[in-house]
């Protein structure tokens, strides 16, 4: 038994280490060294703890020190290394993918003159209950030749499974029989018809002698237009699209010109070149893309690939991701369209901030001193129907507001309470004042609670003898508020409010769902909106595609996110005394 | 003391209950849509009585309804979609299915169409033998009140004149009027009493006529009463009394137009003065108007001129000022010659003699341009003024001394310079001969501009205090303008007051009364809105109940067509199945006629149905008695539950997204307690290199929120997808990886909490031989059951409630988690479904708020302890 969980450990420690080994070798092998680094040093550490007994403590934390490598860790290099790069609409790909796609995608082929064109049938092989089956073979024709391909057995997909270039062999048929590589393919017709090109009497195919093709489709036959739907969305769809079919040197392609009805000799335009540059004494192999039609080398520029059209002009086709040095920084400085935005986003962030912890605060601290007693009946009820707003998903409240309540045309703020005091309907959305004030609002009441809370906390911990002493002292309420109260509660708020500020910097939730950022800021070529704040200015850049991606100038503002975030938590723990926990 | 103790309390009980209201609102305003009937966003009314749990059906079961059963039978017999699977044997068991379903909606709304029809009769009834009197006594009851009230506003406005002495005779007027109801209510007698036909539309509209306040016989005269009489001759007597009716009606209204002359004679004799200087005041404004609005046009039309000789001139300016530099050294060279003993002599032909001719054209049209231009702000900016004087100099002397520079133009020191100028004043003599009238005519529009610039400043000053003025006289005079008129209305007043004693004693009376008195025929009696429903209750329920049988009809109609399709198809349904199968696309008639009925027929019935059922809940909120209100709240219900058995439905796949977010939730929060529960135990007891590193390091790391590294993570799901394959974008498997990383929190929760347990237990279990690992799984974790069900709950409550990472990775509907579907419920076309958005959000919010409440004192106390959760 003992021996036998031995071997299941050690079996484990090695099945571990070779996935971990296979998975780095993969992402260095595909160009991803941050990943890979991260990962390599997970796999030292790993098997440092599991062969030293020094490091015994470590194991225990292993699975959770895997995540934080991942989701931490590498999301911070990530970030910082995205920041020094253009990566974005327009530069979404490596080098080498570019290149790729210059390569294989269909919109980078021609046709040459006078192309030799071929009709085409195809044979399905239809399973026990007559349907037809993925398994086809294709019959291709013209005046004099009969051609047979079979179905693509190489098949190049993207990660969503679609097509990106697939190719097959081309043979010619002879008396109705074409023999390759051990398959024999035998034509089939009925009985007393005559063997000719085109073989419009053909109805199967038969292979090795065993296996039926039979005749499923063709575009020009409008006797199998029933079978349309399913040759276009499973059999064009998965193979034919891209389909090269190679007969000796010539290549043919199912052909745009011809409405992909027909078969037609194409090439691709681009090829790529191994070139040697010598760079003093240093020989450099660089891998550069020639345009097969001008015999002319593509221009790499600004990350991108540029071609010459016929007027000898430079046009873009394609772009890279590439690093750009602090380009993302100076943008910020440097751009007017871009630092004003940005200033006055910078600016309202802080402002949003510090007036939901504000106005949190003195609500809070206002029910919690109303509260603070003992001998007012039903503090339990009422403390926990306050607490509702916290207790409510924020996501939901804030749909809640801005679709119930802010909406312009019909939300019962301007219908019911405005409309019924005659005052003209506030564009709480789309002015950006009035959206200042509903975004304010709205996390008002979403934060009240929490401050609430944390004062009825502080208050009750305040010893009553100070207050007992203080009426003796003659003091009045307001003297007992603000010489004793105010300040003890203080002492141990204070790193709360400096963590609620912290907390609403980066309230996403909030400004999303309610105001998208908007009403949008005029002047600028960036999505900046007069209510997003920086996070929410980060998510736009880099996820809403109207304005196209920039993860690169959203990196950039991200690791400005850090550095704030840094400073306050920096003040807070000093505050909390958080640094002395650790050491206890 | 103890007295001001307890009323400090009651003060803080009221500010709290107002607080709580105020603040809870907006869960009130939610529940209370959520289960609302109507259509929210577009209700008047800010809650309803109308109640109904179809949201949440709508969201839970979504049962397909007859569309939808349509629309799945045929997507069945063209195997379609998810159906593209199915074996004919299945896809005829379901198919069976589904038109077992249809039939059954067919007969369930058939009872309901009979248990409708059941209760309006039920409602007729009731009304004609038990409510009707009711009726009429609470109809008299307001005519009464408002007999009453236009009663006492007669006297105010009578002593309102008494005040301003103007002295109002209308006896005479309400004689006539008390004569002319008095004979009103003879005719509807003797027609009631007559055997005319009294359903048929002569004899109603006749009576409708008859009753309008004012009386207008004409129209009836040709429209009814010709035809009527060629019907029914009887109808002739009482016709000629109604015409006579129409004669009295007009001696009223002449009495009434000389009794408003009366007023308006006094008026005028008394405050004539004032109120003349009111009008006079406010006429001369509108001239004044009318002054400064062709003023401005005719300064926009003098500033389009100008811009386009502006162009023009331009131009031509253009030309001078680049030529000036030649002009200007030769010029300088030419007045170096000493040109005093020179013969001059002319030049005879060709381009000299051409130049001369332009040289005195310059030297008179330059300085006449110079004296047009020279005060215009443009072109003294530009440079061209100055230019200009400077070519008059320049041309004049050329002018005048010409001959003599032609006599020594071939020396050496002139010849270059000759030349030059003459290349340069050829150039600008070709536009030269414009240049004359452009200049004086800008120069004119330019001076017009400013003159009526002048005017319209003086006018828009002048109008400014005659409004001041008009403001002030119109304050004064407010109030007397305001009685005169009311004054000049007595007579409508009397009219309305005549009106009013007239006892309500049928239908007709009442609709026409309510009519009457909402149509402000008395321009000061505006009565509220709901003042006169009950004299409309009866022919709205008719209206109702008219409705309902139109849109009945059309329902079974509908209903029998679809029916026939479903026998055809029926009866062979297998063969149907089997013609599309295997990839064939046929329409299959039956159920296309099906969709074809539905489509066309549906819309027509359920605006009908609508309108019925609007008009009953209407009726059923302003009905006092219980009977009939609980009655007519059944109609509405039922016409409620049967659109919803027939009218399209917005449907999102809510469970799943449900669904999706507990899963998720839910694996995360298992995976997260089990391994922090066992990365927090070395912190909590053992003492190793880089524990302190590791503590400080949770605590900085945890202060970084998931949204910041959205970017990364998205990265990192979309290397994994597009790479490997596996975690990539838009899965849940990707979801729940990149939820792993907020560890670093809970890791401090344990740690707290295994602090906690004595380390007595573990040694002692030790001495027996237990390894550590064994130590820390059999005895700490046992013991930590409590903190490994906040973790678990709290980290749950996190994950469900996270809406931003969700948002970036999953893209397609089925995949969402709640907090992002959520979003689409209240976005777009969506916007004003109120009902499904407040209900889908409830069934998320209300479990959540449980959980809350229950975990407040974790949730809390981890709050106060210094960190927080983003």
């Amino acid at each position: 038994m003992k021996v036998f969980k031995k071997i299941l450990i050690w079996l484990f420690i090695g099945v571990l280490n070779a996935f971990l080994l296979w998975a780095i070798i993969l992402l260095f092998t595909l160009a991803n060294y941050g990943l890979g680094v991260v990962i390599s040093v997970f796999l030292v550490i790993t098997d440092w703890a599991i062969f030293s007994p020094k490091a015994y403590p470590y194991r225990y934390t292993l699975p959770a020190l895997f995540f934080l490598f991942i989701l931490t860790i590498y999301p911070i290099y990530y970030t910082i290394d995205t920041a020094f790069t253009n990566y974005g609409t327009g530069h979404l790909f490596t080098r080498t993918n570019a290149i790729d796609t210059l390569l294989t995608d269909s919109s980078y082929y021609y046709e040459p003159e006078n192309p030799k064109t071929l009709d085409f049938k195809v044979f399905v092989r239809y399973d026990e209950q007559y349907k037809p089956t993925e398994d086809f073979v294709l019959l291709l024709y013209d005046q004099e030749d009969m051609y047979l391909a079979e179905k693509p057995l190489m098949r190049q997909l993207d990660s969503k499974g679609n097509l990106i270039y697939a190719e097959s062999d081309m043979v010619k048929v002879q008396n109705d029989r074409v023999v390759k590589e051990g398959a024999t393919y035998e034509i089939i017709r009925p009985s007393g018809s005559v063997s000719q090109a085109g073989g419009d009497s053909i109805i199967a195919i038969e292979k090795n002698g065993s296996v039926r093709y039979t005749y499923f489709y063709s575009p020009i036959d409008s006797t199998t237009s029933s079978n349309s739907s399913y040759y276009n969305s499973v059999l064009r769809q998965n193979y034919l699209k891209s389909l090269v079919l190679m007969h000796g040197t010539t290549n043919f392609r199912l052909s745009s010109s011809h409405v992909f009805r027909k078969f037609s000799e194409a090439y691709r335009v681009y090829d790529t070149l191994v070139k040697v540059i010598i760079d003093g004494e240093r020989e450099i192999y660089k891998t550069v893309v020639v345009n097969t039609l001008t015999n002319k080398e593509l221009v790499e520029k600004d990350a991108a690939f540029w071609d010459y059209n016929e007027s000898g002009n430079l046009y873009r086709l394609i772009g890279y991701k590439s690093y750009v040095g602090l380009d993302n920084f100076s943008k910020i400085i440097k751009d007017p369209r871009v630092s004003g935005p940005f200033l006055k986003i910078f600016g309202w962030t802080f402002l949003y901030a510090a007036l939901s912890v504000l106005f949190t605060f003195i609500i809070g601290l206002a029910f919690a001193l109303i509260l603070n007693d003992n001998r007012l009946k039903g503090r339990i009820v009422y403390r926990t129907l306050l607490i509702i707003p916290w207790a409510i998903p924020a996501f939901i409240s804030v749909l809640v507001w801005r679709n119930g309540f802010f909406n312009e045309t019909y939300g019962i703020i301007n219908r019911f309470i405005l409309g019924n005091i005659g005052v003209k309907p506030v564009k709480w959305l789309n002015d950006p004042f009035w959206a200042k004030v509903a975004v304010l609002i709205v996390n008002t009441w979403l934060g009240f609670p929490y401050m609430m809370t944390i004062t009825l906390g502080s208050l009750q911990s305040i010893p009553e003898d100070l207050y007992e002493a203080s009426v003796i002292d003659g003091a009045s309420r307001w003297k007992q508020f603000t010489k004793i109260t105010f300040p003890l509660l203080m002492v141990a708020v204070a790193p709360l409010l400096v963590m609620s500020f912290a907390f609403n910097f980066n309230n996403f939730t909030n400004i999303y769902l309610l105001t998208g950022g908007g009403p949008a800021m005029a002047g600028t070529n960036t999505p900046a909106g007069s209510t997003d704040i920086l996070i929410s200015y980060v998510y736009k850049l880099a996820f809403e595609g109207s304005h196209g991606q920039d993860f690169g100038f959203a990196s950039a503002i991200s690791i400005l996110i850090f550095g704030i975030i840094a400073i306050f938590s920096y003040f807070n723990f000093k505050f909390s005394g958080s640094f002395e926990e650790v050491s206890r | 003391m103890a007295m001001i103790e307890k009323k400090n309390y009651w003060l803080r009980h009221i500010i709290l209950i107002i607080c709580v209201i105020l603040i809870l609102f907006p869960l009130v305003w939610l529940i209370t849509t959520s289960i609302r009937r109507d259509n929210a966003a577009f209700s008047p009314k800010l809650f309803s009585s109308r109640v109904t749990l179809n949201n949440y059906k709508d969201l839970i079961i979504q049962k397909p309804n007859i569309p939808e059963v349509v629309n799945k039978l045929t997507a069945i017999s063209s195997y379609l979609g998810e159906y593209s699977d199915l074996t004919i044997e299945t896809a005829s068991e379901k198919s069976t299915k589904l038109l077992g379903d249809l039939e059954a909606y067919f007969m369930a709304t058939n009872k309901n169409l009979d248990d409708i029809e059941k209760t309006y009769m039920e409602i007729f009834s009731l009304y004609e033998t038990q409510y009707k009197d009711q009726f009429y006594r609470e109809m008299n009851a307001i005519r009464e009140d408002d007999h009453n009230k236009f009663d006492q506003e007669l006297k105010n406005i009578i002593n309102i004149a008494k005040e301003l002495g103007i002295e109002v005779q209308f006896s005479n007027l309400q004689q006539l009027i008390k004569q002319y109801f008095a004979q009103r209510e003879k005719i509807i007698y003797s027609l009631k009493i007559s055997n005319l036909e009294k359903t048929g539309d002569y004899y109603i509209d006749t009576v409708n006529v008859l009753l309008q306040i004012p009386l207008n016989t004409s129209v009836w005269k040709v429209k009814t009463y010709r035809r009527w009489i060629s019907e029914e001759p009887e109808a002739e007597i009482i016709g000629e009394e109604i015409l006579a009716l129409g004669d009295l009606w007009k001696d009223i209204e002449n009495e009434m137009d000389r009794l408003r002359k009366d007023i308006s004679i006094q008026v005028t004799s008394l405050y004539g003065e004032a109120l003349q200087k009111i009008s006079d005041t406010e006429n001369r404004i509108n001239t004044i108007d009318t002054q400064i609005s062709q003023i401005l046009s005719q300064q926009n039309n003098l500033k389009q001129i100008n811009q386009k000789i502006y162009t023009r001139l331009v131009a031509i300016s253009d030309i001078f000022i680049m030529e000036k530099e030649r002009v200007e050294s030769a010029y300088s060279i030419f007045k170096k010659q000493d040109l005093r003993d020179i013969q001059g002599k002319e030049p005879l032909l060709g381009e000299d003699k051409f130049l001369y001719e332009t040289v005195q054209k310059l030297s008179i049209i330059i300085p006449e341009v110079y004296n047009n231009l020279k005060s215009i702000d443009e072109f003294i900016q530009s440079g061209f003024v100055d230019t200009l004087d400077f070519y008059s100099d320049v041309y004049t002397f050329l002018n005048d001394n010409f001959t003599k520079i032609y006599e020594i133009k071939d020396t050496t020191a002139v010849s270059p310079v000759y030349k030059a100028i003459k290349t340069s004043t050829m150039k600008m003599s070709v536009s030269i001969d414009e240049l004359v009238p452009l200049s004086q005519e800008y120069s004119n529009n330019t001076k017009e501009l400013a003159s009526l610039g002048l005017k319209l400043t003086s006018l828009r000053e002048e109008k400014n205090i005659l409004e001041a003025h008009l403001s002030e006289l119109k304050k004064e005079y407010e109030e007397l303008t305001y009685n005169i008129s009311k004054i000049e209305s007595i007579p409508k007043l009397l009219v309305l007051l005549e009106a009013s004693s007239q006892e309500i004693t049928d239908n007709f009376q009442a609709t026409n009364y309510a009519t009457f008195m909402q149509s402000k025929y008395y321009p000061y009696y505006i009565p509220e809105r709901n003042r006169y429903i009950v004299m409309n209750w009866y022919n709205n329920l008719v209206e109702s109940k008219s409705k309902f049988d139109a849109g009945r009809e059309k329902l079974i109609a509908l209903q029998n067509n679809i029916q026939k399709n479903i026998d055809i198809y029926k009866n062979d349904l297998e063969h149907y199945l089997s013609i599309n199968y295997g990839g064939n696309v046929t329409t299959i008639t039956p159920l296309a006629e099906m969709q074809t009925f539905y489509n066309t027929q549906y819309g027509v019935a359920s605006a009908d149905i609508s309108r019925a059922g609007r008009i009953v809940s209407d009726l059923a909120d302003r009905t006092s008695y219980g009977e009939l209100k609980k009655m007519l709240r059944n109609i509405d219900k039922d016409l409620y539950l049967l659109q919803q058995d027939w009218s399209v439905k917005i449907r999102k796949p809510f469970m799943k997204w449900l669904l999706n977010s507990i899963l998720v939730a839910g694996l995360v929060a298992v995976l997260t307690v089990f391994m922090t529960s066992i990365a927090a135990y070395p912190f909590s007891r053992m003492r190793f290199v880089g524990r302190e590193q590791g503590l400080y390091f949770l605590l900085i790391i945890q202060m970084f929120p998931g949204v910041m590294f959205m970017i990364a993570i998205y990265g990192i799901l979309k290397f994994m997808g597009d790479s490997f394959g596996v975690l990539g974008l838009d899965t849940m498997a990707g979801l729940i990886f990149a939820y792993m990383g907020g560890v670093a929190y809970n890791m401090w929760l344990f740690k707290g909490y295994y602090d906690t347990i004595p380390d007595s237990l573990e040694e002692s279990a030790m001495i027996d031989g237990a390894t550590r690992f064994q130590t820390f799984w059999r005895i700490v974790l046992p013991l930590s059951l409590p903190i490994i069900a906040v973790v678990l709950i709290l980290t749950f409550m996190n994950t469900f409630n996270e809406f931003v990472i969700a948002r970036i990775i999953l893209q397609s509907e089925t995949n969402y988690t709640y907090a992002v579907g959520l979003q689409t419920f209240s976005t777009g076309p969506y916007e004003t479904e109120w009902g499904l958005f407040t209900a889908a959000s409830l069934l998320g919010a209300v479990p959540m708020v449980i959980l809350f409440l229950s975990m407040q004192k974790w949730i809390i106390g981890g709050l106060t302890q210094g960190s927080v959760k983003g």
